[in-house]
């Protein structure tokens, strides 16, 4: 199957997870963790320019299943402060790298609230429910990380396996 | 490119997105559908074993309600069949009850506190922009703010931009309900020498707009002056909890 495709799937499974699950489960959490995990670790994995194109696809696919202009917008500052802090970052060193990512997408989580407040001049919910959202935003992260790392991995090894058969 | 392309859908939401959402939506409600049911069973559960410890409290609370609600009903058979021979004595046309279309919640935004949902009914099962949304026996909780093939957008009463006519039922007290940014609802607009008493059911008017009069909205709670001191507000409670709605009924008003 076409990348494009591939990746368009993930995207719009992703995208209905949150508008019909996460956002069904915990209607009061207004930041959507499974795309906020998915944009940075997305950035993280593929890198700055790709890792914003596909975000920026990602992110239309989930604006276009609702209404979510704001987190479009909000969506490239994820990919600019991720693609600065992956810059650092030693990716050998996974473990670590990971919780600076994980608590990277908690700050963005809350930091989201802001922009709801200061941009859209959004009701926020209580202190308690941005906690709560946070929290969701890094136990969700480790799992989008792992599970599209290890698609990004099978991706490499199947154009590796097209290569390795060609004669020249 | 990625940033061209993101640019052309973002600047221009109106007349591409609406194209894109029409082709995605068609193709996304089914699994939607599948996701919305699991995590509202999901919800069920939760709020089940969370709710076991208040089960009894609960459970009086509705007995009482039930009496009250028994003897309610006698009282209106009685108006409703008393209504219907003076109707007839002074040959009044009957009211036209509209047809209601069941449907289910499939994705809500989080833009806000849950103002806007999606239900799986579209142009294919003759919804129109504007139709009211309502739960239960007509307790009205928005409006069909957009339509595709197979699913719609519900804009909540409460979303910051929606405003339905309203009265006090039983009263000539007329004014607007309008949203509370998420929060809950207000009725506005009512003079300032009018009497609003907290508890007094609210209905909607029907003027103005094509809505079927007579839908309920709520009951009146705290009383205010508005700003400009010139008329009256008043926060009005609603009798669901928004985010728990998952079926609605779309009323099939016929077009105006």
């Amino acid at each position: 199957m076409n990348l494009f495709l591939q990746r368009f799937i993930i995207f719009l499974g992703a995208a209905i997870l949150q508008r019909s699950g996460f956002d069904i489960i915990w209607p009061n959490f207004q930041a959507p963790a499974i795309m906020i995990a998915l944009v940075v670790s997305l950035v993280f994995i593929l890198g700055f320019e790709q890792g914003l194109a596909w975000s920026l696809l990602a992110v239309l696919i989930y604006s276009l299943l609702g209404r979510g202009d704001l987190f479009v917008v909000y969506a490239v500052v994820v990919a600019y402060g991720t693609s600065f802090l992956s810059r650092r970052l030693v990716i050998e060193r996974t473990l670590e790298s990971g919780l600076v990512l994980a608590i990277t997408s908690v700050l963005f989580t809350l930091l989201f609230y802001g922009v709801l407040f200061g941009v859209a001049q959004e009701t926020l919910p209580t202190f308690m429910m941005m906690i709560l959202n946070a929290l969701q935003t890094l136990l969700v992260f480790p799992i989008v990380f792992i599970l599209l790392q290890l698609w990004e991995r099978r991706v490499r090894n199947s154009f590796m396996s097209q290569f390795r058969g060609l004669r020249t | 490119m990625a940033l061209t392309v993101y640019g052309l859908v973002f600047l221009l939401p109106d007349r591409v997105g609406t194209v894109f959402r029409g082709i995605l939506a068609p193709i996304a409600t089914p699994f939607q559908g599948i996701a919305s049911w699991s995590a509202f069973e999901v919800r069920t559960a939760s709020s089940f074993f969370a709710s076991i410890g208040n089960l009894k409290r609960e459970n009086e609370r509705l007995e009482r309600e039930r009496l009250g609600l028994f003897q309610q009903e006698a009282r209106l058979r009685e108006l409703e069949h008393e209504n219907e021979l003076l109707r007839e004595a002074l040959k009044l046309p009957n009211r036209v009850g509209s047809e209601k279309l069941s449907a289910e919640v499939i994705s809500r935004n989080v833009n806000g506190i849950a103002m806007d949902i999606t239900v799986n009914r579209g142009t294919t099962d003759r919804v129109r922009v504007g139709l009211p949304v309502v739960v239960g026996d007509g307790v009205i909780i928005g409006r069909v703010s957009a339509v595709h093939l197979t699913s719609s957008e519900i804009r909540l009463l409460s979303h910051a931009e929606s405003t339905i006519a309203a009265r006090i039922a039983g009263t000539a007290i007329q004014g607007v309900v309008r949203g509370n940014h998420g929060l809950g609802l207000v009725f506005d607009m009512a003079l300032s020498d009018e009497v609003l008493q907290p508890g007094a059911p609210v209905v909607t008017s029907g003027l103005g707009d094509a809505l079927p009069k007579e839908l309920s909205i709520g009951e009146i709670r705290e009383v205010r002056p508005s700003f400009d001191r010139l008329f009256q507000q008043a926060v009005v409670a609603v009798p669901v909890v928004m985010g728990d709605i998952r079926f609605v009924s779309i009323l099939l008003t016929p077009e105006p």
